[in-house]
């Protein structure tokens, strides 16, 4: 499926400085334009400390801007009050995080369950959509198996399938095959097809070069100390 | 509300997984509430205790005061009261305190003709009813090991040994009043400790009209000012205020561990573990506001309470009502050495549960607020950055 | 002084909430001072975190004081025993007149704690915070109401001798005597039934009129015939309520019926009837601050519950309070 040309994301001029009031302030993203297309699956390139991760949290609402404007789907995101960000992260936005993070001693299914508390839905709602989640990743049968006991791969696809439990628009990953060998790093990048097939937006900061060659990727920014210095259409 | 009940469950089993990490504070906690409801039980129980026993009392004792100290009464005291209005029956009364030097332990004498002053239930036996019988508390018999169809041997006021038999034993249950009770027949009692001939350790008068007491009280000041009448209703009061006063006493002792508690609340709620930060932060990270995490912090620690407190509570019920208050009776009674083995009517207000939840349930959220609030603030981004 | 459990928890819990309300209105003022919610710094956010820590603070701190009355009522009605001549909570209370002031301030906190939650409430609701410096400000008045709450309470309570011999509800809520309590005692019996079930009526129409078509003036009129009817409640309590809950003609203690002889049932009484009232004054309160779009949308999606909570609560209150004048052996026919 290619990428349709709406802008879902668009970033205008945005900065992040960490400790701004100290000596030695670290400007993590420095006055960042740019966009992510509606259903496109976008990569932030660049080595670790060049500010991917960062504008990943800007863009994914974990974070507010020091400085300019990003859009999310029409509305300014910058300037909202942090309980408005976390409706907007939980509505709109599926995280894959480095190290999974997943809570070792809860079931598999709890895990998955997690972003579900805080809404309105019934416990038998959330359980069916958690259910449907981790049958995609043939995890049903080990729903209720504790995620230590699971291997390493398993607990990859619980995380994604928290990932993808609240039905996101867009699934944003970071460095999701830093500590994989080259069959999950392949198993993960079908998955991310996969997602991707579903017509949701993929955005994904890495610097595995497996990651920027595979062909479901339309787009890489390269990023370098803070700053976009490239861009490759596929 | 169904987000609620949901954050609620989820809290429930975010404390199940780290029980043996929430155990110390259920403890802690939980012994703090077991200590302050045993305060409160047993001062309470004493009091409803001693206003039961008060209940059979006379309306108005008269005493005769000499320059402030207490004398014996002329009886015929007694012909004068009983002609004011109102007045029914006016008895002399005998009685006095026993140091027996066997035991080194005070015993309470009391000498009846006509039944017992008040309800006092008999375990076995009967009341004495003829010369040098003699009914004792479950104390007495088991400090002096007798019983019934055994013997007392008590030294008369002239430094005689007399010999009485014990034909009843009082029931453990009447506690208070009987445990160090021995109750013989007035002539003998006026033997053994002496008292004159036409005198009485105090009367005890009824009067009809409960409303009238203070009244006949007033009278009988005026008729013979070297008395002191003295109504139920201000036995009552003092017992009262004895027991609010030694209870709250003992609160404001226990307020230091109080403190103490309060301390390890506060430092328990600050030191969350890495582990639990790092938790925090997915939470918030996937969704969670930061007032989902408030209150999933407040259901935590609504529910650290309610067990806290349902375990003390039970604790204190135990040992005040099962084991008779056995490790604080000596701290709050301390009014007679023979005091041993309690028994307790079981009973338990809404006031007291109240009082109690907001002695100790309010300083532990009070201390529990800015703690809650620096964890749930936690920024989701952390999470990103590893 | 008198060492009472009920009195230490009381002055315990007044001095905790205290403090958190004073910890509250520091961090509240400090986040005022560079508050700029326009701004999106480190420092604007750090400041919006800070307002949970208020609200918080000012919460526990609010609902201590809520359960502190009841707490309050309970335990004067309870050290009447101590003295002489007392039988409820009007004697313990004369035994020390500080005591009857503590009422009026337990009375404004009941009212104003739970407005500022539900206030407080809606501002975190709206998410731009459009009412932050309205609610801040309202703390700094609420917290001197809370200090003289407990100063109040510790003179009371410190002041009290139990060898003083005091009078009674008897004699305090007599017909016969003088001053403000016997003037409501001898209201007569049948205008103030009538002024009471009319006031109540009007009041359960106002907020159903306000649940059906919130208009500006309904929602004032509701505030007012709430503050209304809670005074000519009060009234009746003295002049007839009280005559046949205790089916007595000469009765007229509004606090004897918080006695477990009465069944308690003051407490259910007086807590549904400050709900109905804070329940009627909350859509007059946000029409204040209707202004800012954010706040009238979050406003508008409670009032329906308020006004809802607060008709079932005025139902529940008048329903209590008639079932012993209407069931009730007791007529008041020849008094």
């Amino acid at each position: 499926m290619t990428a349709g040309h709406e802008r879902f994301i668009a970033t205008d001029g945005v900065s992040k400085t960490y400790n701004p009031r100290r000596a030695d302030p670290v400007r993590a993203v420095d006055t960042v334009t740019m966009h992510v297309d509606r259903g496109e699956v976008l990569v932030l390139e660049g080595p670790s400390g060049s500010g991917k991760t960062s504008l990943l949290s800007l863009i994914g609402c974990m974070s507010r801007p020091t400085a300019g404007r990003i859009v999310v789907d029409g509305r300014d995101v910058a300037k909202l009050a942090e309980s408005e960000l976390t409706m907007e992260r939980r509505q709109r936005f599926g995280f894959i995080f480095q190290q999974f993070h997943l809570v070792a001693d809860l079931p598999v299914i709890e895990n998955v369950l997690v972003p579900l508390y805080p809404t309105e839905l019934s416990l038998r709602e959330m359980r069916r959509r958690a259910h449907a989640a981790l049958g995609r990743f043939a995890l049903d049968a080990k729903a209720s198996r504790k995620v230590r006991t699971l291997s390493g791969g398993e607990q990859q696809r619980v995380a994604i399938a928290r990932a993808l439990v609240n039905d996101p628009q867009v699934v944003v990953a970071d460095e999701p095959t830093a500590h994989l060998d080259r069959r999950l790093a392949e198993e993960l990048l079908a998955i991310l097809e996969d997602i991707h097939r579903d017509g949701r937006t993929v955005v994904i900061a890495t610097h595995d070069p497996r990651i920027f060659d595979h062909p479901i990727v339309d787009r890489v920014l390269e990023m370098r100390d803070g700053r976009i210095v490239g861009e490759r259409r596929r | 509300m169904r987000r609620h009940l949901k954050i609620l469950e989820f809290a429930l089993s975010a404390l199940w997984r780290r029980r043996f990490k929430n155990l110390a504070i259920v403890v802690v906690y939980g012994f703090t509430i077991a200590v302050l409801a045993s305060i409160l039980l047993m001062t309470d129980a004493m009091r409803g205790e001693a206003e039961q026993i008060l209940i059979g009392a006379p309306d108005l004792v008269v005493q005769r005061v000499a320059a402030g100290r207490h004398d014996l009464i002329p009886v015929d005291y007694a012909e004068e009261i009983r002609g004011l209005p109102g007045v029914g029956e006016v008895s002399p009364r005998y009685w006095g305190y026993y140091f027996d030097a066997f035991t080194e332990s005070n015993f309470t004498f009391v000498g009846i003709d006509d039944g017992p002053p008040y309800e006092l239930e008999l375990l076995e036996g009967r009341l004495p009813s003829a010369p040098s019988e003699c009914a004792v508390g479950e104390g007495v018999a088991r400090a002096r090991s007798t019983g019934v169809g055994h013997e007392l041997t008590l030294i008369s006021h002239d430094g005689l040994g007399v010999i009485f038999d014990v034909v009843g034993e009082f029931q453990a249950s009447s506690s208070i009043l009987t445990n160090d009770l021995v109750v013989f027949r007035n002539a003998d009692l006026v033997e053994l400790f002496g008292i004159p001939e036409g005198r009485a350790v105090d009367l005890s008068v009824e009067v009809f009209n409960d409303g009238e007491v203070s009244t006949v009280a007033a009278k009988v000041k005026r008729i013979f000012p070297d008395t002191r009448p003295i109504t139920r209703s201000e036995i009552l009061r003092t017992y009262d205020a004895v027991f609010s006063w030694r209870s709250g006493m003992l609160l404001t002792v226990f307020a230091a561990a109080l403190a103490a508690f309060c301390i390890l609340a506060w430092d328990k709620a600050t030191g969350i573990s890495a582990e639990e930060r790092r938790e925090i932060g997915v939470l918030k990270a996937l969704g969670w506001s930061t007032r989902d995490v408030l209150e999933l912090k407040f259901w935590e620690g609504a529910a650290i309470s309610l067990t806290s407190f349902l375990l003390g509570l039970i604790a204190a019920l135990v040992h005040i009502f099962l084991l008779g208050a056995s490790l604080l009776a000596p701290v709050i009674q301390g009014w007679s050495v023979l005091f041993p083995e309690f028994r307790f009517t079981p009973s338990i207000t809404v006031y007291q549960l109240f009082v109690l939840g907001f002695l100790t349930v309010v300083p532990y959220v009070a201390s529990t607020v800015a703690p809650s609030w620096k964890a749930a603030v936690t920024d989701p981004e952390e999470v990103m950055r590893g | 002084m008198i060492l009472h459990p009920g009195v230490l928890a009381l002055l315990g819990g007044s001095a905790a909430a205290l403090a958190l309300l004073v910890a509250a209105c520091v961090v509240g003022l400090q986040v005022l001072r560079r508050w700029d919610f326009s701004s999106s710094s480190a420092t604007q956010l750090a400041l919006e975190r800070r307002t949970f820590l208020v609200s918080s603070l000012a919460t526990v701190a609010l609902a201590i004081e809520i359960a502190s009355s009841l707490l309050f009522l309970y335990t004067v009605d309870d050290l009447h025993r101590l003295f002489v001549g007392a039988m409820c909570a009007t004697g313990s209370l004369n035994a020390n007149p500080v005591g009857w002031w503590v009422l009026p301030v337990k009375v404004l906190i009941l009212l104003a704690a739970p407005l500022w939650i539900a206030l407080n409430g809606l501002d975190v609701r709206a998410g731009d915070f459009p009412v932050i410096r309205a609610k801040y400000g309202a703390l700094l008045v609420l917290a001197p109401l809370v200090a003289a709450d407990l100063v109040l309470q510790a003179r009371y309570f410190l002041g009290l001798d139990p060898a003083v011999i005091t009078s009674c509800c008897g004699s305090l809520f007599s017909a016969a005597g003088s001053g403000v309590s016997s003037e409501l005692a001898g209201l007569p019996v049948f205008p103030t039934m009538t002024a009471f079930y009319a006031c109540a009526a009007a009041f359960m129409a106002a907020m159903a009129a306000c649940r059906l078509r919130p208009a500006a003036v309904a929602r004032i009129a509701t505030a007012a015939l709430a503050l209304t009817f809670l005074a000519v409640t009060l009234a009746s309590m003295v002049s007839f309520l009280s005559l046949y809950i205790y089916e007595l003609p000469t009765h007229h203690c509004p606090f004897d019926v918080l006695q477990l002889q009465y069944r308690a049932i003051g407490y259910p009484l007086y807590a549904s009837l400050f709900a109905a009232v804070v329940f009627g004054l909350l859509p007059a309160l946000s029409l204040v601050f209707r202004g800012r779009p954010s706040f009238a949308a979050a406003a508008d999606r409670a009032e329906r519950h308020w006004l809802e909570a607060g008709l079932a609560a005025t139902i529940v209150f008048v329903g209590l309070a008639s079932v012993p004048v209407v069931f009730g052996s007791f007529t008041m026919r020849g008094y």
